[in-house]
């Protein structure tokens, strides 16, 4: 089976010769369909840099990305847009909803811009809604909204366009913890039930655990790989943190 | 080391500024151009009563300036507190790292002085060669020869520098002001504050569309019944307009969304959503200024039509007005009634050489047997109730020889007339309704105790002579000779002259004025005062062409700057949301919105906010100039098709080009990082 998201050996340099920022060093990975990876990493580690690059807002300075077998590193710029619009899926830390607009209409923006036609627009925005529980906040606009309700709609927004693969940018970093657990449950549930595939970066080990695998990134490179397999998410939970102490730097590094 | 700060601010921020440097340059040229009337007259060949009107020109360009320089000052002051927003943090900066105020303060002095230094160099410059238009303009006003030469004027750039080193003063104290009210977190936040979002219920604005379109309608329907006496109840009229202005703009947003929402195929169609629900949100801070660029442009418009179109109307008027060098006429007062042999031997009596005279003619109206009140029926119905003493007013009669004889003048085919018919016309051209509607309806008249059948269906506004009224025929009626009974006294008679082409008009004209005089006084030995005026064509081609210059430059300097300045709130106004609005596009541009689409949007929403006032000022205008012109009517004939032309033009044009400056700011402003 061939897999969805294909990063083979990509760099991502800042800055010029004097003075040069490797932001992401040698990455490569793959996701299969339908499944759900989470990347963690701390502050300055490269991860939203990788995120940018998978998400052609950025390009990287070499390697490839493939998402559903085409290569995006080798699009021009209106080819990245209808990329964008028609493979990806993006929730974000901020929810990034327009507040001018409804939920309704956050949700089928994401199809107008594909010039969808009317009548499948409203099919499939009820449709998502249904999955993620928010057809009755549909007509309120995102002022009238609590935080966990605005980032279903996000998610919903980002789901509605039926992309090959959905992206989520700490989507729990702004959100209470009940609402990020009715968030991941229903990740959880999409990944599931829709074979949803999700790729989600993070730094909240709790928001990791709902994840299948996780990547951790130190300095811009791969530093350790977890596969949850038949762990329960408690289990999973403690890996992660033993994984992120060994991140934070051995003994060696206080003294 | 401020100065050199403060020049790479102005560079680095270059785009912003366009708009506030575009605005100074444009007004500095017309400030200048509008104020050079002085230098004109040295390269134009005027007599003297076009240099009188050159001056009263200059006179009243004066004291417009003095208001156009107050309203210029407010836009600047608008523009400039544009600026300071946009750079709200960079300020902020310069605080935080202890600058203290009054260096930042001198930082924006230095920035001001260089932009004002910048665009009134350019200003001028633009300014002078504006002014060498004019100089062509008003030569061919005036229709003077015009022994061209580059005019300078310094009285006017002096003016200039002045008013708009004082302008810049105030912008200097008026900075520094603002700097000490705001507070260093505000400065440093100044980036992240959201405006509150306030969605108003779409059905009051739809209740209240409808309401604003009913007060307009009422309105227009109001002044175009009144039609010339609209002026009279302005009081009434004007604030119905700007009430049912300011709630049209106040419901149109939400009044579009709820009408492009009932067709969903338009509603969701690429970015239409998004700018409808963005201008629905927005209109709360727009809708006041949108309502008052409106009623300026609405200013702009008319002053920018009737001054292009006054000067057409009396040209075309002049035609008609000037069909001999010189003209006496004569009213007879009935109770002194005098006869035509009293004026037959004019240019003997007034001891004239008869080499002087290449032509002279007689045109005498007569009194007839019935006045006025004949058609009082159809005078109540389109002019409304007269003065009493409008009824007792003959119908002047006039003789078909001494009729044909005109019209020849005037190039025109003498017309035939068999002994029952008459000939129906006026040469006042608000009458020409009541007169339409008299030939049309009435078949006869009785003349004389004879019954005549009117026999025309259509006729000229020719005037009996050379006038500096347009009318001087009101309800005329053209008989054969012999159908005006012998010892018919006279209602008016009209002594037209053409003079031999050696003779000099303005020379003939004092001549006759002194041998006038006398010649009357010898004839009021028969207690007869005769009330008599005289005229030449050159008087009246001066007179009325001083008014259309005057009413031309008026008209276009007004409009100009009201267009100007409608535009320029606009552009601010829209670019200072272009850096609000940036988050959303951002928005727009990670779900994968095509740049051509977002383009497409940023167009949309920006004609919304230019055409809409745009094409309400259109609307007024055209119901505005409609009143307006039955009172340039008054002037004569006029042709609005060309200057609608000439108004369109200049519109489009100015406001145009603003149009397009903040369509490539708006979208240099989304692509800035």
């Amino acid at each position: 089976m061939t897999p969805i998201l294909d990063v083979v050996d990509i760099e991502k340099y800042y800055g010029n010769k004097g003075n040069l920022t490797k932001a992401v060093n040698h990455v490569s990975f793959q996701v299969e369909k339908g499944e759900f990876i989470g990347i963690m990493g701390p502050s300055g580690s490269g991860k939203t840099t990788l995120l940018n690059c998978i998400s052609t807002i950025d390009s990287v300075t070499s390697g490839h990305i493939s998402i559903n077998n085409k290569d995006i590193t080798a699009l021009r710029k209106n080819a990245l847009s209808k990329f964008r619009r028609e493979e990806l899926g993006f929730i974000f830390q901020d929810f990034n909803l327009l507040d001018t607009l409804t939920a309704y209409e956050n949700i089928a923006l994401a199809l107008t811009i594909q010039k969808r036609k009317p009548s499948e627009i409203k099919k499939q925005v009820m449709s998502v809604a249904q999955k993620l529980d928010i057809v009755d906040v549909l007509q309120k606009y995102p002022y009238q909204m609590s935080g966990g309700q605005k980032q279903r709609v996000a998610s919903a927004r980002a789901l509605v366009s039926e992309p090959s693969l959905i992206l989520a940018d700490e989507p729990t970093g702004a959100l209470d913890s009940k609402s990020s657990r009715a968030l991941l449950d229903s990740f959880e549930r999409l990944n599931a039930e829709y074979e949803a595939t999700i790729l989600m970066v993070t730094h909240d080990a709790f928001t990791a655990s709902y994840a299948k695998r996780i990547l951790f990134i130190k300095d811009g490179r791969i530093f350790n790989e977890l596969i949850r397999g038949n762990d329960s998410r408690k289990a999973f939970f403690n890996r992660i943190i033993e994984v992120e102490t060994l991140l934070g730097g051995d003994s060696s590094n206080v003294l | 080391m401020y100065f050199k700060l403060a020049i790479q601010n102005v560079k680095k921020s270059f785009k912003d500024y366009m708009i506030y440097f575009l605005t100074l340059a444009f007004s500095i040229c017309l400030f200048y151009s509008f104020n050079s009337f002085q230098a004109q007259q040295a390269v134009m060949e005027l007599s003297q009563g076009q240099a009188d009107i050159i001056d009263s020109v200059m006179l009243i360009m004066k004291i417009l300036s003095v208001f156009v320089a107050i309203v210029l000052g407010f836009l600047v002051i608008y523009a400039n507190n544009f600026l300071i927003k946009r750079r709200k943090k960079e300020l902020g900066l310069y605080t935080l790292l202890g600058m203290p105020k009054n260096h930042i303060s001198r930082i924006l002095v230095y920035e001001t002085f260089i932009v004002g230094l910048v665009s009134l160099v350019v200003g001028l410059l633009s300014g002078f060669f504006l002014s060498q238009l004019l100089t062509v303009i008003t030569a061919n006003l005036f229709e003077a020869n015009l022994n061209y030469s580059f005019i300078f004027s310094l009285d006017a750039m002096l003016l200039t520098i002045i008013a708009f080193a004082l302008i810049f003063f105030v912008i200097m104290i008026f900075n520094t002001l603002i700097l000490n009210r705001y507070k260093l977190i505000d400065l440093i936040h100044a980036g992240q504050k959201n405006e509150t979002l306030k969605i108003k219920n779409i059905y009051i604005s739809i209740l209240l569309f409808i309401v604003s379109l009913l007060i307009l309608g009422y309105t227009y329907h109001y002044a175009l019944s009144l039609g010339i006496n609209a002026l009279v109840h302005l009081n009434i009229i004007a604030p119905l307009g700007i009430l049912g202005t300011v709630l049209f703009f106040m419901s149109l947003a939400g009044f579009l969304l709820r009408f492009v929402q009932s067709s969903k195929s338009l509603y969701y169609r690429k970015l239409n959503m998004f700018v409808l629900r963005q201008v629905n949100a927005s209109i709360n801070s727009n809708f006041l200024s949108m309502s008052i660029v409106c009623i300026m442009l609405l200013f702009s418009i008319g002053a920018l039509a009737t001054g292009s179109n006054l000067n057409r109307t009396i040209n075309n008027t002049l035609l008609y007005a000037t069909p001999y060098d010189y003209t006496y006429s004569a009213y007879i007062d009935p109770e002194h009634p005098m006869y035509a042999e009293d004026f037959t031997h004019m240019s003997e009596q007034l001891k004239l050489n008869p080499k002087d005279i290449k032509e002279e003619a007689f045109v005498h109206e007569y009194c007839s047997d019935i006045t006025t009140k004949t058609y009082q029926k159809q005078i109540e119905a389109l002019l409304g109730e007269p003065d009493s003493s409008f009824y007792e007013q003959s119908i002047e009669v006039i003789p078909l020889s001494e009729f044909n004889k005109l019209r020849k003048q005037y190039d025109l085919e003498p017309i035939r007339l068999k002994n029952d018919e008459c000939y129906f016309f006026t040469s006042i051209e608000m009458l020409k309704e009541l007169i339409d509607e008299i030939i049309a309806k009435e078949k006869e008249l009785t003349l004389y105790g004879k019954p005549l059948r009117i026999s025309n269906t259509d006729y000229e506004l020719i005037n009996l002579g050379t006038s500096s009224n347009t009318g001087t025929a009101a309800l005329a009626v053209v008989v054969n000779d012999d159908a005006i009974p012998k010892g018919t006294p006279l209602y008016s008679v009209y002594w037209n002259v053409t003079l031999a082409d050696s003779i000099d008009i303005q020379g003939f004209d004092d001549y006759m004025n002194t041998k006038i005089r006398a010649y009357h006084q010898a004839q009021e030995v028969n207690n007869q005062p005769v009330s008599y005026s005289s005229v030449t064509s050159e008087h009246v081609k001066e007179n009325s062409k001083g008014l259309a210059v005057i009413m031309t430059y008026i008209g276009i300097y007004l409009g100009l700057i009201f267009l100007m300045a409608s535009a320029v709130i606009l552009a601010l106004q829209q670019l200072s949301q272009a850096s609000d609005n940036k988050q959303r596009y951002l928005i727009l541009n990670k779900l994968g919105a095509e740049k051509r689409m977002v383009n497409q949007s940023i167009l949309f929403q920006l004609s919304i906010y230019f055409f809409m006032p745009l094409l309400l000022a259109i609307v007024h205008s055209i119901v505005g100039i409609q009143v307006v012109n039955s009172i340039v009517v008054a002037f004569g004939r006029s042709d609005l098709f060309i200057a609608s032309l000439i108004t369109g033009g200049i519109i489009l044009l100015i406001y145009g080009a603003y149009f397009f400056i903040t369509y490539i700011g708006y979208k240099s402003i989304l692509s800035k990082r």
